[in-house]
């Protein structure tokens, strides 16, 4: 009785065994890829007329989680998985570029956040209480943005950074619009408008 | 006398058909039922707007009839007519279902403030609508599957009052007062407001009502394009693509642009001040002049447009409900009295029933060129279709009312079922390309739910049996005998159409896609019941199972069917939010819920049975 | 014995067995299916059917719950196989069940063999693009290829569960070997300089040190796919090279369905002499011939965003010149070629992009042949059951 008890858990044993298929290291020779060419920024989108503002909403990458309405004169580049969206603002022969990213998390927090930004364009750490009058609010379309306006300081004074920082469901999104300060300043109201569009999708 | 009365019933029944299918009047002066046969173009397909008009009633209000304060009864094309272009009026009508007590509470609406308690005018909560689409913003970060009940209920009257005020902008534009005489004069007073700011903007004296004038309209017409969906422009004759219909609101944007205005934006204007002032003569000649405008370009819209709008309004799967609950009562009578006068009604009443959904089923095949089963509503009246078909057969066999009691039943089931599918909107969809083989749709599909139906129809007669024969001492023997050889007919049946439509499916899976079999859910309820069907007839071969066990196998069937029929489209975020505030899902267990109860029912001894008690004793 | 040998072949041929095998195979679908919704449809397929046992993890130890597809369909098999020769009489009144347990009995081979057979690659490609290759859409390989050679290069393609198992990696044609300091199954990369409060990287070559690798949870969501990465140390026989970060998002070329571009340049370096070029990416399968795409279409009906009909037109090319022809892949209508099938699968139009699932089944033919059997067997049975029936009737009625 118990031998073929045995035997019967010996054969259930090479049975679940033999469900699991091992991979193996393979090699093999192909014709030569060549590496590719990187690829070049799509056309801007052509200007809307009688409106500061391109019509078509753009969609961000896989997760789709927010859209938005940008400039047409904001020039877009292609996304990569670094970024959601990149796009670069011409305008006395200098650029600005916003940067729109998104992580897991809260990332460190607000604070530590608006910390690093600040670190970008020369000006010292905020502490948890200055925080609340270094920062601006606003809800948009069911978002609740944290907005910063940060002019440079030190080797960066040229500089100006815009930036807000928006949790969508488990994701901490980053825009950051850093530049000339003359060109930063012009385009601060159209940023703003941008901020608003952003919607989720 | 009997007989006379058996005749008269039967002919009562026909001429109510007969009723329903006559042309309708219109109900004034006014050429509705012409303006109603008008294509637009919504959700990819051309169609009436009386199609467009009780398809949104449906799905707002969840009926067609339509009530003003002043207690007039309007036809839903009247509705749509005065949403169009009587809006201060139609905001008037209480045409919004809201029935969960929060919102309620939410809009400030007292249940006594509404039409039958549940149903609202748009003017008695607009005042809320901020807080309505702020709850409806917060429940849309909510996975649908996982949303409470006041959130469900938030987010659709969201939903509908948006569907609302879209159609409001599609062919006038509801908050220009003189919105005819506005586009009659567009050009001018699009050249006077471009002059004006020129000069503005030179620094020169301007004529700022000039501006003003041009800048209301054009925000009236930008309102109109972001908020229209039907498109009830036409493309300039000879245009590539028949079917590039454009809203209203982008025929007035390029107007804006400095395009020319184009007739139709015109004559619905026309229309609407027409309509409004009470003009029908000059109404109806519009009417005919945009029909004149059309109807050569368009013949076979308005061919199918005739015949839809004909469709809707005799409304024959309501009618087949009535006339199928009539046949249940009639059969189920004849058990009572054991009358033959009864039983030949009933059959008779199954048989007009039977022809006049099958007539709707072949219109709506017409109207769609497709086979017969497309989505979930069309299954539905699919399976009730088939299953009525065999009961004919069954009757026609038996002669002992059986089949007249289920055919009834399940008639009137299946077409409640439909009718409550029919309420999110157009129940005639484009199929999306992957769906889009009508050879497939015909057999796959067509033999799956033919399967569906037969083994629906195996578990109603077995529940037949098992409530007959406990509560009552009316199931005989002869009875008895005959119920056990149609349950297995029907299982075989629909054994025979599962499996070889589960078969062609994969089939159909290996041609489009490269993959005969993929365990997706669809596909596996498919093959469970398939399975269940083999199960009930290799127990009956083997001696497993006598009568009772048929029986009770055949209503465990029902379970089965149910779930791979519904429960399969519910499998949707995940395990832990499986719809349970769903009403869909209630149902579906409340049905398992009640076949286990019954099976319990008929596993208990045979002494405890009344049809065998005494047959015992 | 004999006694005990009857037994067993009464047990092997009897309905009972049937009957409960089938309610078995029930059961399986049913929680297969309510499973689907917690591990996606390629887990619940290798959990359930392609199993013996379904196994439930105890704590570390996975203890057989139930039994799984390879189970229950090789005892239905046995039990149809040995009922038919044991039991079954033929007559001609039960030809009908004769050829729909054939077709059946067809069918449950036809689908183990697809299970071990059957190849399904996704051959993504621009408009213009010539490709020799399809991409697995589940398995992902750490490629460490040799470019040296200006006309062939030379590729040792490591499964992603060997890179996860962090076993040293060696094989003949790699002068270093491999080992992984880090593997996460699902990653998100981000800039460092974008990357708020980072700890340093582990890399120390290639793109690594400027990329930090976030771990994200898993997906089993049926559109989504997970994006592994891994920090490896090659080390020479000297010593260590470089510990590089391999992501396939540091692999892809060519912009997803959704548009997106990736403009990462392969981490290369030099051993022995040689040029090494090392990713991770998803598993290729290279094929004897190229399609080139040439147009792709995408229609939707008139004022909706449904979709009416994708098409891709590609030319074949086959080196041996042989064959130089064009074709027009399409919904329901696909292209058949070498004994692959191509569908089409995926379409992005706004940046020329289609999606062809490549798939070779040899066996692909079984099902069809079943099907005819099955379908035609129960119509000739339940026939004979009707006509009898009505010969009865009509014999009472008479």
């Amino acid at each position: 009785m118990s031998a073929s008890r045995r035997t019967l858990s010996v054969v259930a044993c090479t049975l679940l065994l033999g469900g699991c298929r091992d991979a193996k290291i393979t090699s093999y020779r192909v014709p030569h890829e060549a590496d590719p060419a990187p690829v070049a920024a799509p056309a801007p989108a052509a200007a809307a007329t009688g409106s500061a503002m391109a019509a078509t909403p753009v969609a961000t990458t896989a997760g789709m989680a927010l859209t938005w309405t940008a400039p047409a004169n904001w020039q877009s580049k292609p996304a990569t998985t670094m970024r959601k969206a990149t796009y670069t603002i011409a305008g006395d022969g200098a650029e600005a570029d916003l940067s729109i990213t998104a992580f897991p998390g809260d990332v460190g927090g607000e604070l530590a956040n608006v910390n690093r930004w600040r670190g970008q364009v020369g000006l010292g750490d905020l502490t948890a209480a200055q925080l609340a009058g270094a920062t601006q609010h606003f809800d948009a379309n069911g978002l609740h943005l944290t907005v910063v306006d940060y002019p440079g300081q030190g080797a960066a004074a040229a500089q100006r950074l815009l930036g807000a920082i928006v949790p969508v469901g488990s994701e901490t999104w980053f825009f950051k619009l850093l530049g000339p300060a003359a060109l930063v300043g012009r385009e601060r109201e159209a940023f703003m408008e941008f901020l608003k569009s952003i919607r989720k999708s | 006398m009997k007989k006379h009365l058996s005749l008269l019933v039967l002919l009562g029944a026909l001429a109510t058909i007969v009723y329903s299918l006559l042309p309708t009047k219109n109900p004034g002066q006014f050429d509705v039922n012409g303006f109603g046969r008008l294509p637009v173009l919504l959700n990819g397909r051309l169609k009436p707007l009386d199609t467009v008009a009780r398809t949104t009633l449906l799905q707002i209000q969840n009926t067609q009839s339509v009530r003003t304060p002043d207690g007039r009864s309007l036809q839903p094309i009247e509705w749509l007519l005065d949403v169009f272009f009587v809006p201060e009026l139609s905001d008037s009508y209480q045409v919004f279902l809201i029935d969960d007590p929060d919102l309620l509470a939410l809009l400030n609406l007292r249940r006594s403030d509404g039409r039958g308690n549940r149903r609202f005018a748009l003017a008695q909560f607009d005042k809320y609508l901020g807080d309505l689409s702020k709850q409806a913003n917060a429940a849309d970060n909510v996975e649908s599957a996982v949303r409470t009940r006041v959130q469900r209920a938030t987010v659709q009257l969201r939903d509908n009052v948006v569907l609302y005020r879209r159609i409001q902008h599609s062919l006038a534009a509801p908050d220009l007062k003189d919105y005819l005489s506005d586009l009659l004069n567009f050009s001018a007073i699009r050249t006077a407001g471009a002059q004006a700011e020129m000069a503005k903007r030179a620094g020169q004296p301007s004529d700022a009502a000039a501006i003003e004038k041009i800048t209301t309209i054009g925000m009236a017409f930008q309102d109109m394009s972001e908020w229209a969906n039907l498109a009830a422009v036409p493309p300039p004759e000879g245009a590539p693509d028949p079917n590039a219909w454009r809203t209203v609101g982008a025929q007035l944007m390029d107007a804006l642009g400095g395009q020319a205005l184009g007739a139709t934006p015109l004559a619905f204007a026309g229309l609407g001040q027409t309509w409004r002032n009470s003009q029908p003569k000059e109404f109806n000649e519009l009417v005919t002049r945009i029909r004149g405008s059309l109807e050569s370009r368009y013949a076979d819209a308005f061919d199918r447009g005739a015949v839809e709008t004909r469709f809707n309004s005799a409304q024959p799967f309501y009618l087949g409900m009535v006339l199928s609950a009539l046949a249940g009562f009639l059969a189920l009578g004849s058990w009572v009295g054991s009358t033959q006068q009864l039983q030949r009604t009933a059959f008779g009443v199954v048989g007009l029933t039977w022809l006049l959904t099958t007539a709707g089923i072949l219109t709506r095949m017409w109207l769609e060129g497709r086979p017969p089963v497309t989505n979930l509503y069309s299954s539905a009246l699919y399976v009730g279709w088939g299953a009525v078909a065999l009961c004919l057969a069954l009757e026609y066999f038996y002669k002992n009312a059986v089949g007249s009691v289920a055919a009834g039943v399940i008639g009137f089931v299946t077409l409640l079922i439909a009718h409550h599918l029919s309420l999110t909107g157009d129940t005639m969809e484009m199929m999306r390309a992957v769906l889009d083989s009508n050879f497939w749709l015909a057999t796959h599909v067509v033999a799956v739910t033919t399967g569906y139906s037969a083994t629906f129809l195996a578990g109603f007669l077995a529940l037949i049996y098992i409530l007959r024969g406990f509560f009552t001492s009316s199931l005989d023997k002869g009875t008895a005998d005959s119920l056990n050889r149609m349950v297995y007919a029907i299982v075989c049946f629909a054994t025979l159409f599962s499996l070889v439509g589960t078969v062609l499916g994969g089939i159909w899976a290996d041609q489009s896609w490269g993959r005969f079999w993929g365990w997706d859910p669809k596909e596996n309820g498919a093959l469970i019941i398939v399975l269940w069907n083999a199960i009930i007839l290799h127990a009956r071969w083997g001696g497993m199972v006598k009568a009772r066990g048929l029986m009770n196998l055949a209503v465990f069937g029902n379970i089965v069917t149910a779930w791979s029929w519904f429960g399969v489209n519910m499998l949707g975020v995940g395990l832990h939010s499986y719809g349970f505030t769903d009403a869909a899902f209630f149902w579906l267990t409340t049905f398992a819920a009640s076949q286990l109860a019954i099976i319990a029912l008929g596993s208990l001894p045979l002494t405890k049975w009344r049809s065998f008690r005494t047959a015992a004793g | 014995m004999k006694e005990l040998v009857r037994q067993f072949r009464d047990f092997f041929v009897s309905l009972q067995l049937t009957v409960v095998l089938l309610a078995m195979g029930i059961v399986l679908v049913f929680a297969a299916t309510l499973d689907q919704t917690n591990l996606g449809i390629w887990a619940v397929q290798e959990k359930y059917f392609r199993s013996f046992f379904v196994l439930w993890q105890v704590g570390e130890v996975p203890v057989p719950v139930f039994p799984g597809g390879y189970l229950v369909g090789g005892l239905l098999f046995f039990n149809l196989l040995a009922s038919h020769f044991y039991r079954f009489k033929f007559t001609w009144k039960k030809s009908g069940i004769f050829m729909t347990h054939i077709g059946l009995l067809l069918l449950l081979v036809g689908e183990l063999l697809s299970g071990l057979w059957q190849e399904d690659t996704l051959l993504t490609m621009r408009e213009g693009e010539t490709l020799n290759y399809s991409e697995s859409q589940l398995k992902n390989e750490l490629a460490i290829i040799d470019v040296t050679d200006p006309k062939t290069d030379l590729v040792v393609a490591v499964p992603e569960n060997v890179l996860a198992r962090g076993r040293t990696i060696e094989h003949p044609d790699l002068p270093f070997r491999i080992e992984t300091r880090s593997y996460y199954q699902n990653a998100m990369l981000r800039r460092r300089d974008e990357a708020p409060n980072m700890p340093p990287s582990l890399a120390t070559a290639g793109l690594g040190p400027q990329v930090v690798a976030i771990p994200v949870a898993p997906t089993y969501r049926q559109n989504e796919r997970n994006s592994p990465a891994a920090f490896i140390e090659v080390i020479g026989r000297e010593g260590p090279i470089g510990t590089f970060l391999v992501s396939t998002n540091l692999a892809s070329e060519k912009p997803d369905t959704n548009g997106m571009v990736v403009q990462w340049q392969p981490q290369t370096f030099s051993y022995a002499g040689r040029q090494w070029k090392i990713m991770l990416r998803h598993a290729r399968v290279y094929h004897p011939f190229s399609l080139t795409l040439l147009k792709v279409e995408h229609d939707v009906y008139a004022g909706t965003d449904i979709p009416k009909n994708f098409s891709s037109r590609v030319r074949v090319n086959n080196p041996d010149g042989r064959d130089d022809h064009e074709a027009l892949i399409y919904m329901n209508n696909p292209l058949r070629y070498q004994g692959l099938t191509f569908f089409q699968s995926q379409m992005a139009k706004s940046v020329q992009l289609t999606g062809l699932q490549v798939v070779s089944n040899p066996s692909r033919q079984l099902p069809y042949i079943s099907c005819i059997l099955m379908g035609v067997g129960l119509l000739v049975q339940f026939g004979i059951h009707l006509f009898g029936f009505l010969g009865k009737r009509r014999k009472v009625a008479a």
